[in-house]
Protein backbone atom coordinates (compact mmCIF):
# COMPACT_ATOMS: atom_id res chain seq x y z
CA UNK A 1 0.00 0.00 0.00
CA UNK A 2 1.26 3.40 -0.79
CA UNK A 3 0.77 6.44 1.31
CA UNK A 4 0.15 8.18 -1.94
CA UNK A 5 -3.53 7.78 -2.43
CA UNK A 6 -5.87 10.56 -3.18
CA UNK A 7 -8.10 9.96 -0.24
CA UNK A 8 -5.98 7.81 2.00
CA UNK A 9 -7.07 4.84 4.01
CA UNK A 10 -10.08 5.20 6.17
CA UNK A 11 -9.60 5.63 9.83
CA UNK A 12 -9.41 2.27 11.48
CA UNK A 13 -9.27 3.34 15.04
CA UNK A 14 -11.93 2.12 17.41
CA UNK A 15 -12.09 5.59 18.92
CA UNK A 16 -11.32 7.91 16.09
CA UNK A 17 -13.21 10.90 17.41
CA UNK A 18 -10.54 12.19 19.73
CA UNK A 19 -7.67 11.79 17.30
CA UNK A 20 -9.72 13.30 14.52
CA UNK A 21 -10.52 16.22 16.70
CA UNK A 22 -6.87 16.65 17.45
CA UNK A 23 -5.94 16.44 13.80
CA UNK A 24 -8.65 18.90 12.90
CA UNK A 25 -7.42 21.23 15.59
CA UNK A 26 -3.91 20.97 14.25
CA UNK A 27 -5.13 21.93 10.82
CA UNK A 28 -6.14 25.41 9.76
CA UNK A 29 -4.67 27.05 12.79
CA UNK A 30 -1.70 29.15 13.63
CA UNK A 31 1.16 27.50 15.43
CA UNK A 32 4.48 28.54 16.70
CA UNK A 33 7.30 26.96 14.75
CA UNK A 34 10.55 26.77 16.59
CA UNK A 35 11.97 24.59 13.87
CA UNK A 36 11.35 27.18 11.21
CA UNK A 37 12.92 29.79 13.43
CA UNK A 38 15.97 27.57 13.80
CA UNK A 39 16.11 27.11 10.05
CA UNK A 40 16.13 30.86 9.49
CA UNK A 41 18.89 31.27 12.02
CA UNK A 42 20.99 29.07 9.81
CA UNK A 43 20.36 31.23 6.74
CA UNK A 44 22.38 34.38 6.96
CA UNK A 45 20.37 37.31 5.60
CA UNK A 46 23.40 38.91 4.00
CA UNK A 47 24.11 35.84 1.93
CA UNK A 48 22.40 34.73 -1.24
CA UNK A 49 20.50 31.51 -0.82
CA UNK A 50 18.91 28.88 -2.95
CA UNK A 51 15.91 27.12 -1.46
CA UNK A 52 14.10 24.00 -2.54
CA UNK A 53 10.48 24.01 -1.40
CA UNK A 54 8.91 20.59 -1.76
CA UNK A 55 5.52 22.05 -0.88
CA UNK A 56 3.07 23.95 -3.06
CA UNK A 57 3.50 27.52 -4.23
CA UNK A 58 2.20 29.91 -1.59
CA UNK A 59 2.33 33.63 -2.03
CA UNK A 60 2.90 34.32 1.63
CA UNK A 61 6.00 32.16 1.67
CA UNK A 62 7.41 33.71 -1.46
CA UNK A 63 6.75 37.16 -0.05
CA UNK A 64 8.41 36.23 3.19
CA UNK A 65 11.60 34.99 1.61
CA UNK A 66 11.51 37.84 -0.86
CA UNK A 67 11.45 40.34 1.97
CA UNK A 68 14.08 38.65 4.10
CA UNK A 69 16.58 37.05 1.80
CA UNK A 70 17.96 37.64 -1.63
CA UNK A 71 17.23 34.13 -2.67
CA UNK A 72 16.28 31.80 -5.42
CA UNK A 73 13.39 29.47 -4.66
CA UNK A 74 12.55 26.33 -6.48
CA UNK A 75 9.01 25.21 -5.81
CA UNK A 76 8.45 21.56 -6.52
CA UNK A 77 4.89 21.02 -5.29
CA UNK A 78 6.00 17.43 -5.03
CA UNK A 79 2.93 15.76 -3.59
CA UNK A 80 0.47 17.24 -6.05
CA UNK A 81 2.87 16.67 -8.92
CA UNK A 82 3.19 13.02 -8.02
CA UNK A 83 -0.43 12.42 -7.14
CA UNK A 84 -1.46 14.16 -10.34
CA UNK A 85 0.28 11.51 -12.37
CA UNK A 86 -2.33 8.98 -11.43
CA UNK A 87 0.27 6.67 -10.02
CA UNK A 88 -1.65 5.09 -7.23
CA UNK A 89 -1.33 2.59 -4.49
CA UNK A 90 0.57 -0.13 -6.24
CA UNK A 91 3.48 1.96 -7.43
CA UNK A 92 6.71 0.14 -7.12
CA UNK A 93 9.76 1.92 -5.83
CA UNK A 94 11.39 2.04 -9.25
CA UNK A 95 8.42 3.93 -10.64
CA UNK A 96 8.55 6.27 -7.70
CA UNK A 97 12.24 6.89 -8.24
CA UNK A 98 11.64 7.67 -11.89
CA UNK A 99 8.88 10.08 -10.94
CA UNK A 100 11.15 11.79 -8.43
CA UNK A 101 13.83 12.31 -11.03
CA UNK A 102 11.27 13.69 -13.44
CA UNK A 103 9.51 16.00 -11.00
CA UNK A 104 12.77 17.20 -9.52
CA UNK A 105 14.78 17.43 -12.70
CA UNK A 106 17.57 19.68 -11.50
CA UNK A 107 19.40 21.83 -13.96
CA UNK A 108 23.11 21.20 -14.36
CA UNK A 109 24.90 22.95 -11.55
CA UNK A 110 21.71 23.74 -9.67
CA UNK A 111 22.35 23.46 -5.94
CA UNK A 112 20.45 24.31 -2.80
CA UNK A 113 21.41 25.29 0.69
CA UNK A 114 18.02 24.71 2.29
CA UNK A 115 15.14 22.31 1.71
CA UNK A 116 11.62 22.82 3.00
CA UNK A 117 9.99 19.40 3.28
CA UNK A 118 7.23 20.47 5.67
CA UNK A 119 5.10 17.38 6.47
CA UNK A 120 5.69 15.56 3.19
CA UNK A 121 7.46 12.61 4.78
CA UNK A 122 4.31 11.61 6.63
CA UNK A 123 2.84 10.84 3.20
CA UNK A 124 5.68 8.67 1.95
CA UNK A 125 6.74 5.16 2.73
CA UNK A 126 10.22 4.68 4.09
CA UNK A 127 11.77 3.59 0.77
CA UNK A 128 10.11 6.54 -0.90
CA UNK A 129 11.68 8.89 1.59
CA UNK A 130 15.03 7.32 0.82
CA UNK A 131 14.53 7.62 -2.92
CA UNK A 132 13.38 11.22 -2.67
CA UNK A 133 16.18 12.38 -0.44
CA UNK A 134 18.73 10.33 -2.33
CA UNK A 135 17.88 12.40 -5.37
CA UNK A 136 17.65 15.69 -3.49
CA UNK A 137 21.09 15.25 -1.99
CA UNK A 138 22.62 15.23 -5.45
CA UNK A 139 21.84 18.96 -5.52
CA UNK A 140 22.63 19.88 -1.93
CA UNK A 141 25.59 21.93 -0.88
CA UNK A 142 27.57 20.76 2.14
CA UNK A 143 25.97 22.24 5.20
CA UNK A 144 22.55 22.51 3.58
CA UNK A 145 19.62 22.55 5.97
CA UNK A 146 16.48 20.44 5.83
CA UNK A 147 13.31 21.48 7.62
CA UNK A 148 10.57 18.92 8.19
CA UNK A 149 7.65 18.16 10.46
CA UNK A 150 6.39 14.79 11.62
CA UNK A 151 3.04 14.22 13.23
CA UNK A 152 2.71 12.03 16.29
CA UNK A 153 -1.05 11.85 16.36
CA UNK A 154 -3.00 8.81 15.24
CA UNK A 155 -4.55 10.55 12.28
CA UNK A 156 -3.31 13.05 9.76
CA UNK A 157 -5.15 14.82 6.95
CA UNK A 158 -5.45 12.78 3.79
CA UNK A 159 -3.10 15.13 1.96
CA UNK A 160 -0.22 17.22 3.23
CA UNK A 161 -1.04 20.42 5.04
CA UNK A 162 -0.13 23.77 3.62
CA UNK A 163 2.19 25.81 5.79
CA UNK A 164 1.92 29.55 5.31
CA UNK A 165 4.64 31.59 6.92
CA UNK A 166 3.17 34.24 9.20
CA UNK A 167 6.45 35.40 10.63
CA UNK A 168 9.81 33.95 11.44
CA UNK A 169 8.44 31.68 14.14
CA UNK A 170 4.79 31.25 13.23
CA UNK A 171 3.12 29.10 10.60
CA UNK A 172 -0.51 28.89 9.58
CA UNK A 173 -1.58 25.33 8.87
CA UNK A 174 -4.15 24.68 6.21
CA UNK A 175 -5.86 21.42 5.27
CA UNK A 176 -7.40 20.71 1.90
CA UNK A 177 -10.27 18.69 3.33
CA UNK A 178 -11.57 16.87 6.32
CA UNK A 179 -10.76 13.31 5.27
CA UNK A 180 -7.99 11.66 7.18
CA UNK A 181 -5.61 8.74 7.12
CA UNK A 182 -3.56 6.94 9.73
CA UNK A 183 -0.35 8.62 10.69
CA UNK A 184 2.80 6.56 10.09
CA UNK A 185 4.33 8.01 13.25
CA UNK A 186 7.88 7.87 12.04
CA UNK A 187 10.68 8.15 14.54
CA UNK A 188 13.91 9.92 13.93
CA UNK A 189 15.92 6.70 13.46
CA UNK A 190 13.49 5.77 10.66
CA UNK A 191 14.48 8.90 8.83
CA UNK A 192 18.17 8.74 9.58
CA UNK A 193 18.36 5.31 8.00
CA UNK A 194 16.73 6.66 4.87
CA UNK A 195 18.80 9.82 4.71
CA UNK A 196 22.47 9.05 5.18
CA UNK A 197 24.56 12.16 5.46
CA UNK A 198 22.05 14.14 7.49
CA UNK A 199 22.46 14.95 11.16
CA UNK A 200 19.92 16.52 13.44
CA UNK A 201 20.70 20.15 14.13
CA UNK A 202 17.61 20.86 16.21
CA UNK A 203 14.29 19.26 17.05
CA UNK A 204 11.21 20.65 18.73
CA UNK A 205 8.12 18.88 19.98
CA UNK A 206 5.16 21.19 19.59
CA UNK A 207 1.95 21.20 21.57
CA UNK A 208 -0.09 20.35 18.53
CA UNK A 209 1.50 16.92 18.22
CA UNK A 210 4.00 17.87 15.56
CA UNK A 211 7.70 17.40 15.91
CA UNK A 212 9.85 19.71 13.85
CA UNK A 213 13.38 18.91 12.79
CA UNK A 214 16.18 20.87 11.28
CA UNK A 215 18.81 18.59 9.84
CA UNK A 216 22.10 19.52 8.31
CA UNK A 217 23.57 17.76 5.32
CA UNK A 218 27.13 16.88 6.13
CA UNK A 219 28.05 14.44 3.43
CA UNK A 220 29.33 17.04 1.04
CA UNK A 221 32.00 14.86 -0.55
CA UNK A 222 29.68 12.14 -1.76
CA UNK A 223 27.06 14.70 -2.76
CA UNK A 224 29.50 16.50 -4.99
CA UNK A 225 30.53 13.21 -6.52
CA UNK A 226 26.99 12.08 -7.07
CA UNK A 227 25.77 15.26 -8.66
CA UNK A 228 28.13 15.01 -11.57
CA UNK A 229 26.48 17.96 -13.21
CA UNK A 230 28.64 20.96 -12.79
CA UNK A 231 28.08 24.17 -14.62
CA UNK A 232 28.61 23.82 -18.30
CA UNK B 1 -10.89 51.13 -8.91
CA UNK B 2 -10.62 53.12 -12.11
CA UNK B 3 -8.51 51.36 -14.62
CA UNK B 4 -6.58 48.60 -13.01
CA UNK B 5 -5.12 46.41 -15.75
CA UNK B 6 -6.85 43.27 -14.54
CA UNK B 7 -10.17 45.00 -14.66
CA UNK B 8 -9.86 45.96 -18.26
CA UNK B 9 -9.03 42.60 -19.75
CA UNK B 10 -11.90 42.04 -22.09
CA UNK B 11 -11.19 39.46 -24.78
CA UNK B 12 -12.89 41.35 -27.52
CA UNK B 13 -10.32 43.17 -29.52
CA UNK B 14 -8.01 41.54 -31.97
CA UNK B 15 -6.36 44.76 -32.94
CA UNK B 16 -4.36 47.27 -31.02
CA UNK B 17 -6.52 49.87 -29.51
CA UNK B 18 -5.60 53.01 -27.69
CA UNK B 19 -6.78 53.66 -24.23
CA UNK B 20 -9.67 56.08 -24.56
CA UNK B 21 -8.49 59.60 -24.06
CA UNK B 22 -10.49 62.00 -21.94
CA UNK B 23 -12.77 64.26 -23.89
CA UNK B 24 -10.82 67.33 -24.88
CA UNK B 25 -11.72 70.55 -23.14
CA UNK B 26 -15.17 69.53 -22.08
CA UNK B 27 -15.91 72.27 -19.60
CA UNK B 28 -14.59 75.69 -20.58
CA UNK B 29 -14.56 76.84 -24.14
CA UNK B 30 -11.09 76.89 -25.58
CA UNK B 31 -9.37 80.23 -25.49
CA UNK B 32 -8.77 81.94 -28.76
CA UNK B 33 -5.68 80.49 -30.24
CA UNK B 34 -3.00 82.85 -31.18
CA UNK B 35 -0.71 80.24 -32.53
CA UNK B 36 -0.93 76.78 -33.90
CA UNK B 37 -1.50 74.23 -31.22
CA UNK B 38 1.53 72.06 -30.71
CA UNK B 39 1.15 68.49 -31.80
CA UNK B 40 0.94 66.04 -28.98
CA UNK B 41 4.33 64.86 -27.97
CA UNK B 42 5.09 61.19 -28.25
CA UNK B 43 5.22 60.88 -24.50
CA UNK B 44 1.75 62.34 -24.25
CA UNK B 45 0.16 59.90 -26.63
CA UNK B 46 -2.31 57.56 -25.05
CA UNK B 47 -0.77 54.28 -24.01
CA UNK B 48 -1.70 51.54 -26.41
CA UNK B 49 -2.40 47.95 -25.69
CA UNK B 50 -2.74 45.11 -28.11
CA UNK B 51 -4.67 41.98 -27.46
CA UNK B 52 -4.64 38.55 -29.01
CA UNK B 53 -8.14 37.19 -29.06
CA UNK B 54 -9.15 33.81 -27.77
CA UNK B 55 -9.55 32.34 -31.25
CA UNK B 56 -6.09 33.39 -32.37
CA UNK B 57 -3.09 31.06 -32.40
CA UNK B 58 0.36 32.39 -33.08
CA UNK B 59 3.29 30.17 -33.86
CA UNK B 60 6.40 32.30 -33.69
CA UNK B 61 7.93 35.21 -31.88
CA UNK B 62 6.11 38.31 -30.72
CA UNK B 63 7.80 41.65 -30.20
CA UNK B 64 6.60 45.20 -30.15
CA UNK B 65 6.36 48.50 -28.38
CA UNK B 66 3.13 48.44 -26.45
CA UNK B 67 1.38 46.47 -23.78
CA UNK B 68 -0.09 43.12 -24.71
CA UNK B 69 -2.92 40.94 -23.48
CA UNK B 70 -3.03 37.33 -24.65
CA UNK B 71 -6.33 35.49 -24.67
CA UNK B 72 -5.36 33.08 -27.40
CA UNK B 73 -2.45 30.73 -27.94
CA UNK B 74 1.15 31.68 -28.47
CA UNK B 75 3.89 29.19 -29.16
CA UNK B 76 7.22 30.92 -29.48
CA UNK B 77 8.72 33.87 -27.65
CA UNK B 78 7.03 37.00 -26.33
CA UNK B 79 9.45 39.88 -26.16
CA UNK B 80 7.97 43.09 -24.78
CA UNK B 81 10.66 43.81 -22.26
CA UNK B 82 9.58 47.42 -21.70
CA UNK B 83 5.87 46.78 -21.48
CA UNK B 84 3.18 45.04 -19.54
CA UNK B 85 2.25 41.55 -20.65
CA UNK B 86 -0.93 39.93 -19.44
CA UNK B 87 -1.87 36.33 -20.08
CA UNK B 88 -5.65 36.32 -19.81
CA UNK B 89 -7.70 33.50 -18.37
CA UNK B 90 -8.13 31.83 -21.72
CA UNK B 91 -4.54 32.48 -22.74
CA UNK B 92 -2.27 29.52 -23.37
CA UNK B 93 1.35 30.43 -23.88
CA UNK B 94 4.14 28.03 -24.57
CA UNK B 95 7.00 30.45 -24.68
CA UNK B 96 9.52 32.45 -22.78
CA UNK B 97 8.00 35.81 -21.93
CA UNK B 98 9.92 39.05 -21.44
CA UNK B 99 8.10 42.05 -20.03
CA UNK B 100 8.34 44.93 -17.68
CA UNK B 101 5.48 43.50 -15.71
CA UNK B 102 3.88 40.14 -16.38
CA UNK B 103 0.51 39.04 -15.07
CA UNK B 104 -0.67 35.48 -15.59
CA UNK B 105 -4.29 34.44 -15.35
CA UNK B 106 -4.09 31.62 -17.88
CA UNK B 107 -1.47 28.97 -18.56
CA UNK B 108 2.18 29.41 -19.35
CA UNK B 109 4.74 26.76 -20.12
CA UNK B 110 7.98 28.67 -20.27
CA UNK B 111 10.19 31.04 -18.37
CA UNK B 112 9.05 34.52 -17.39
CA UNK B 113 11.44 37.46 -17.10
CA UNK B 114 10.18 40.80 -15.82
CA UNK B 115 12.09 43.95 -15.09
CA UNK B 116 9.72 44.93 -12.32
CA UNK B 117 7.16 42.36 -11.26
CA UNK B 118 5.51 39.06 -12.02
CA UNK B 119 2.04 38.32 -10.68
CA UNK B 120 0.42 34.90 -10.81
CA UNK B 121 -3.31 35.32 -10.35
CA UNK B 122 -5.32 32.66 -8.61
CA UNK B 123 -6.45 31.24 -11.92
CA UNK B 124 -2.94 31.26 -13.31
CA UNK B 125 -0.74 28.28 -13.95
CA UNK B 126 2.94 28.44 -14.75
CA UNK B 127 5.35 25.63 -15.40
CA UNK B 128 8.68 27.36 -15.72
CA UNK B 129 11.00 29.74 -13.98
CA UNK B 130 10.22 33.25 -12.81
CA UNK B 131 12.87 35.96 -12.74
CA UNK B 132 11.89 39.38 -11.41
CA UNK B 133 12.76 41.65 -8.52
CA UNK B 134 9.28 41.11 -7.18
CA UNK B 135 7.09 38.04 -7.54
CA UNK B 136 3.55 37.74 -6.24
CA UNK B 137 1.66 34.45 -6.12
CA UNK B 138 -2.03 34.64 -5.35
CA UNK B 139 -3.51 31.81 -3.36
CA UNK B 140 -4.83 29.15 -5.65
CA UNK B 141 -2.36 29.65 -8.45
CA UNK B 142 -0.44 26.67 -9.76
CA UNK B 143 3.26 27.02 -10.09
CA UNK B 144 6.11 24.63 -10.54
CA UNK B 145 9.56 25.95 -11.14
CA UNK B 146 12.09 28.35 -9.74
CA UNK B 147 11.64 31.89 -8.51
CA UNK B 148 14.63 34.14 -8.71
CA UNK B 149 13.97 37.36 -6.84
CA UNK B 150 17.50 38.64 -6.77
CA UNK B 151 17.35 42.00 -8.61
CA UNK B 152 20.77 41.34 -10.03
CA UNK B 153 19.49 38.14 -11.58
CA UNK B 154 16.74 40.04 -13.32
CA UNK B 155 19.30 42.50 -14.60
CA UNK B 156 21.49 39.69 -15.83
CA UNK B 157 18.54 38.07 -17.55
CA UNK B 158 17.67 41.36 -19.24
CA UNK B 159 21.26 41.88 -20.31
CA UNK B 160 21.55 38.36 -21.64
CA UNK B 161 18.31 38.81 -23.47
CA UNK B 162 19.45 42.12 -24.92
CA UNK B 163 22.67 40.56 -26.14
CA UNK B 164 20.75 37.71 -27.68
CA UNK B 165 18.48 40.17 -29.44
CA UNK B 166 21.21 42.41 -30.80
CA UNK B 167 21.95 40.50 -33.99
CA UNK B 168 18.32 40.73 -34.96
CA UNK B 169 18.25 44.48 -34.52
CA UNK B 170 21.22 45.00 -36.82
CA UNK B 171 19.63 44.24 -40.11
CA UNK B 172 20.67 45.17 -43.61
CA UNK B 173 19.00 48.36 -44.73
CA UNK B 174 16.46 47.53 -47.31
CA UNK B 175 16.74 49.15 -50.66
CA UNK B 176 13.00 48.94 -51.05
CA UNK B 177 11.15 50.46 -48.15
CA UNK B 178 7.92 48.95 -49.25
CA UNK B 179 9.21 45.41 -49.15
CA UNK B 180 7.07 43.07 -47.18
CA UNK B 181 8.54 41.61 -44.03
CA UNK B 182 9.98 38.22 -44.67
CA UNK B 183 9.16 36.75 -41.31
CA UNK B 184 7.25 33.69 -42.26
CA UNK B 185 6.49 32.58 -38.79
CA UNK B 186 6.98 35.73 -36.82
CA UNK B 187 4.16 38.00 -35.88
CA UNK B 188 5.00 41.52 -34.90
CA UNK B 189 2.60 43.37 -32.70
CA UNK B 190 2.38 46.96 -33.78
Amino acid sequence: MSWFSATGPKAGSARPARSEEKAAAAAATIHQSLGFKALLRGLRPEASHSLLDLGPALGANVEFFNSRLACRMRIADFYRSYAGRGLAADDDDAAFGAAVRDILAFSPGETFDAVLAWDLFDYLRRPQIGALMGHVTTALRPGALLFLSLCYGKQIPAAPLTFRIVDEQTLRYGAAGESQRPCPRYKLPDLERQMPGFAVEASFLLRNGMQEYVLVYQDGGSAAGASGGGPA
Amino acid sequence: MWKRPEDTNKPESLQPHPTPAPPPAAAPPPPPMTAAAPPPAASQQPKERASIGSSISILGDLSGDEDLVVYGRVDGKVDLAQHAVTIGKSGRVKADVFGKTISVEGEVHGNLYAGEQIVLRKSGSVHGNLTAPRVTLEDGCKFKGSIDMDPQSADRARAAHARASEPKAVSQPSAQPSAQPSAAAAARVQ
